[in-house]
């Protein structure tokens, strides 16, 4: 029988059937101590236990336990091929958070892609594992498809977008249709209306029996019908009545009747995606034509882009090709076409040499960026990253420069308009400014309103800090003469000083007019006055970039992600970096850069002084002035717009009440704004599709019932993919015993060549004794110790 | 008083060695890791992940650190299961444990046999014949995977007796998996299946990390009852 057990004083804690008072809360340190020392446990059943200690192993190293160690094994996790396995999720034991974690299948065959390397196995494997994802993702992203609305039901509840019929039209379809082509000349008076042409279009393609394929583009709140079922003309005339107050926004702008209500309800997508998902589509992000085809990840991608560009802003979701010569589209391309009314060329020309962004391909056809689609022509209301808003690309150097000339009136003119439109706008730098606050007469305003109104730039102390980082940003760039500042690195440097800066000021405001802070959450706020801050909330493509990519934007992601908080991982760097290396600089975006400083810097400011070495105090104030005045412009109002090769520029007005939000065009305004034009240029803002009639390339029967293109999934079944998760390294500390009979059952202590003293020590009665040993000499047993 | 100082030398020796036994790995004593939910990006090439199989090799072959390495080694296998070859080799039940790093190549007939030792000491050798499972023509695509992988078999077969990775510090490796235990869910979130894991450590369950931990007991999940502790 063994009479004792050696072992570490924590297994001990597994031995005593009376837990250990171990709790902070309850014994403070001792608590801790005790659970990082275990029980002092004597014995157990009947053994005596001897507490292991942790001895010093080797110079320098931290002393260890040699009943202790670390031990790894491994775990393996089956999921043989079934036909559930995409429906199903599986989940594993975390044990480092206590929990479990869900994977679908799809997760677990993105985690055994092996990319394109071979490591001399069998390189199809790759290939098919990849196909495998593949489907599994296109699986995935409309699994709802076939249990939703067919494509016929398309957009039809609110009467926007597109609609098609593959049959020869019935009469009902006749009749409606002509009602159709009647009507449009009742609401819209304009025969040059896009909507007019775009009607025109239609009934000749309808009554060739053809497919009529219509993008789901413009936002345009019209369509026409040709099922006998539909309401869509009627709905679209209805919406028509009861939202006039877009009719005269829309008289100027066709493509962007500006509706509250989402474009796209989710209901819609699986009628969306039945329409589109044969239908290859253009990379987003990329520039050139690189197209996805159907079935691929990235076609899954651009589609999820689409609709999220097309439920935010409604608009077209194709490059727009302009060819003078004859009508042409790229093969296998969804193509918007902007041709000129009865092949006339008069202003398609004048429009796209004005267009920003555009590039030429081989053929000569001339192409847009999509992301071009949704920023350029129609920025939205409160859109405040418009790039119109922004300081534009090398280009563009002749209207951003600062300037006091007479001849040049829609250039910077002060350092704080320039530092204004250098700054992507967060959601951080938003929060002080859409902060709400009651002032002492009632109204609700704004942070940002709330200074604007009683101008109070100079007067608290705490617009010091304001001023001092705006001064600190004016000597940060005395030593840039040369280097074009990229907007997001600029955004990243000066969002949070700033953010302070206008807490404290804006705060210090409020105190002084004794307005009282609301609380209310700046998601709602923004909300409220209809604030997008596009693309910092467009998450859905940048966040699985950052997270999972290796790509230089997660690594960015990672370096700022403490800088900006939450923002910085909704911009996406991916977008705004793609074309960065392009050869030509009209590819480059406004998004991409900014303008090299010294060449936006070489002008004088108001005070005639250089605008990094004027930091006088009044100075500041005018530039702070002028930052406000630049920064709520960007929140409340449109971006300025304007006709190619005309004078005219315009800004659109809006109206607020409790219920809706109405856009129109503010014609008294016009003129007023063009003489103090600081926003940006007027030049090149877009077309002005009122010259520009929008037409929708039909697409033939054959086109619109094509297999699917080079799907890449083809060939894999899903049923037949099995799936083994290995966790070869599960470590754990582990700890040992040893146990035995002492004594001399088991053996002794050796002691050998002891040499002790005698000695007398009256006083305490004790005596010793000298007893050398020969080395052959052994004692067993304790020492021996006489009295 | 008069005394000297004194010097000895001492040697505990063991006589009869039938008294005494020592017993390894008998209670956990804290997770270090290798059992949460990341996972080896087999893409990763150039090492610029810490999740990608270079550096979960590296990380695998040092013994000499607590693991802090991705988890999940993810192998997908896509067969043809109308296949002759499907039909003659495939197992819908494994083993447990499996040889879960395999040198074996299609075309080697019976291939070396392989033998693993499965105890602390090292002593006890065994076939691990029949717990091989990708020694099979329909997991070919294992061998793609095997190249990302570390050296499993290599550590398994030349880590050193609990005694001397004991006091040298080095953690002994597996190449022998056993089941884990993994629950099946539906989209409504009911439990369809629940396989239990056996092996070294048993099943899983929410809790169980305290006792891993070394603690002795599980913790409850409730708000700590404070006449209890008092």
């Amino acid at each position: 029988m063994p009479d004792f057990l050696l072992c570490n004083s924590k297994l001990t804690f597994q031995m005593t059937m009376i837990p250990d008072k171990t709790n902070y809360l309850t014994q403070g340190p001792d608590g801790v101590k005790r659970l990082k020392q275990g029980p002092d446990l004597a014995s157990y059943r009947g053994l005596s236990v001897i507490h292991s200690r942790a001895f010093s192993m080797e110079a320098g190293q931290q002393p260890r336990d040699i009943l202790r160690r670390r031990v790894r094994t491994a775990e393996y996790y089956r999921i043989p091929p079934s036909k559930a396995n995409l429906e199903y999720e599986f989940e594993l034991y975390n044990e480092e958070r206590d929990t479990w974690f869900a994977m679908s299948f799809k997760d677990l065959l993105k985690m055994a892609q092996l990319g394109l390397i071979d490591m001399g196995g069998d390189g199809d494997h790759n290939e098919l594992i990849h196909r495998a994802y593949e489907r599994a993702v296109r699986g995935g992203t409309m699994a709802s498809l076939e249990a939703a609305g067919g494509a016929d039901t398309l957009l039809a509840k609110r009467g926007l977008g597109a609609q098609f019929s593959d049959t020869r039209l019935s009469p009902e379809e006749e009749t409606e249709l002509a009602n159709l082509d009647m009507r449009k000349n009742v609401f819209f008076q304009n025969s040059d209306n896009a909507f007019q042409v775009f009607i025109d279009s239609c009934i000749p393609t309808a009554r060739r029996e053809k497919r009529l394929q219509l993008l789901p583009a413009f936002g345009m709140g019209l369509k026409p019908v040709f099922s006998s079922r539909s309401k869509v003309e009627r709905a679209f005339c209805e919406a028509a009545k009861t939202q006039m107050n877009f009719m005269p926004y829309s008289q100027g702008r066709e493509h962007c009747f500006v509706m509250s209500d989402p474009r796209v309800s989710a209901s819609d997508l699986p009628g969306l995606f039945r329409l589109l998902h044969s239908k290859p589509l253009y990379k987003p992000f990329t520039f050139g034509l690189e197209i996805a085809k159907p079935g691929s990840v990235d076609w899954y991608k651009a589609f999820a882009y689409y609709m999220s560009v097309y439920q935010r802003r409604g608009v077209c979701m194709a490059f727009w090709g302009i060819d003078n010569s004859e009508f042409r589209k790229p093969p296998d391309a969804l193509l918007v076409t902007l041709l000129t009314p009865s092949g006339g060329t008069k202003s398609a020309d004048d429009v796209w040499t004005k267009m920003p962004n555009r590039f030429d391909d081989e053929d000569n056809l001339r192409l847009l960026h999509v992301g071009c689609q949704w920023q350029s022509p129609i920025a939205g209301y409160g859109a405040v990253n418009d790039p119109f808003h922004l300081i534009p690309c090398a280009t563009d150097l002749m209207r951003t420069r600062m300037s006091s000339g007479e001849d040049n009136p829609v250039k910077c003119v002060t350092f704080g308009g320039f530092f204004g439109r250098c700054l992507l706008m967060t959601w951080e730098l938003l929060e002080p400014l859409m902060t709400k606050y009651r002032t002492v007469d009632g109204d609700i305003v704004t942070g940002i309103q709330l200074v604007q109104q009683t101008g109070m730039y100079g007067k608290p102390n705490a617009w010091e800090m304001l001023a001092a980082e705006v001064a600190r940003t004016m000597r940060s760039f005395e030593g840039k003469t040369t280097n074009v500042i990229p907007l997001d690195e600029f955004t990243v440097e000066h969002t949070r000083p700033l953010k302070r800066a206008f807490e404290v000021g804006i705060e210090a405001t409020a105190r002084a007019l004794k307005a009282v802070k609301l609380n209310a959450p700046l998601q709602e706020t923004l909300a409220e006055y209809c604030i997008d801050t596009w693309p910092m909330s467009m998450s859905t493509m940048s966040r699985p970039e950052h997270n999972l990519s290796s790509s230089i934007e997660g690594i960015r992601y990672g370096e700022h992600k403490h800088t900006l908080d939450s923002s910085y991982g909704h911009l996406n760097l991916k977008y705004l970096r793609s074309p960065l290396n392009a050869p030509n600089p009209e590819l480059r975006s406004r998004w991409q850069l900014g303008v090299p400083i010294n060449t936006v810097l070489d002008g004088r400011n108001r005070s005639g002084q250089r605008a990094w070495e004027d930091t006088r105090a009044e100075a500041l104030v005018d530039v702070i002035e002028e930052l406000f005045n630049t920064l709520s412009n960007r929140i409340f109002q449109r971006p300025f717009v304007g006709r190619p090769g005309s004078d005219a520029v315009g800004i659109f007005g809006y109206s607020y009440t409790n219920s809706e939000i109405n856009f129109e065009l503010d014609q008294n305004n016009l003129m007023q704004y063009k003489d103090q034009f600081r926003q940006g240029p007027h030049e090149d803002i877009g077309p002005n599709l009122k010259d520009v009639p929008l037409m929708i390339a039909p697409t033939s029967n054959d086109d619109e019932e094509g297999p699917m293109i080079g799907g890449a999934g083809q060939g894999v079944n899903l049923e037949d993919v099995e799936i083994v998760i290995v966790r070869p390294n599960i470590e754990h500390s582990m700890l040992g015993i040893i146990m035995g009979l002492g004594g001399n059952e088991l053996g002794n202590t050796l002691w050998g060549q002891t040499e002790l003293s005698v000695y007398d020590d009256s006083m305490h009665g004790i005596w010793g004794m000298y007893a050398p040993l020969h080395a052959r000499g052994a004692l067993c047993g304790r020492p021996v110790r006489a009295r | 008083m008069c005394g000297r100082s004194y010097k000895y030398h001492e040697r505990a020796i063991v006589f009869n060695e039938r008294n005494l036994i020592r017993l390894w790995d008998v209670a956990y004593d804290g997770y270090n890791g290798g059992k949460d939910d990341t996972y080896v990006d087999w893409t990763d090439a150039e090492d610029r992940q810490p999740n990608g199989f270079q550096a979960f090799k590296r990380l695998t072959m040092d013994t000499t650190k607590n693991y802090r390495g991705p988890s999940m080694m993810v192998m997908a296998f896509v067969h043809r299961r109308d296949s002759h070859e499907f039909h003659a080799h495939f197992r819908r039940n494994w083993p447990s444990p499996i040889v879960f790093h395999d040198a074996w190549q299609e075309g080697q007939p019976g291939g070396e046999r392989v033998t693993l030792p499965v105890d602390c000491e090292n002593l006890q050798v065994i076939d691990a014949e029949e717990f091989r499972v990708f020694n099979s023509p329909i997991y070919k695509g294992y061998r793609e995977y095997f190249g990302r992988m570390p050296a499993f078999s290599e550590l398994h077969k030349m880590r050193k007796t609990a005694g001397q990775s004991s006091s040298e510090a080095e953690t002994p490796g597996d190449s022998l998996a056993f089941q884990g235990t993994m629950r099946i869910k539906n989209r409504s979130g009911g439990v369809v299946q629940e396989i239990l894991g056996s092996g070294h450590h048993g099943a899983d369950y929410v809790g169980v990390a305290s006792v891993r931990a070394g603690k002795g007991t599980k913790s409850q999940p409730q708000a700590p009852s404070l006449y209890r502790m008092v």
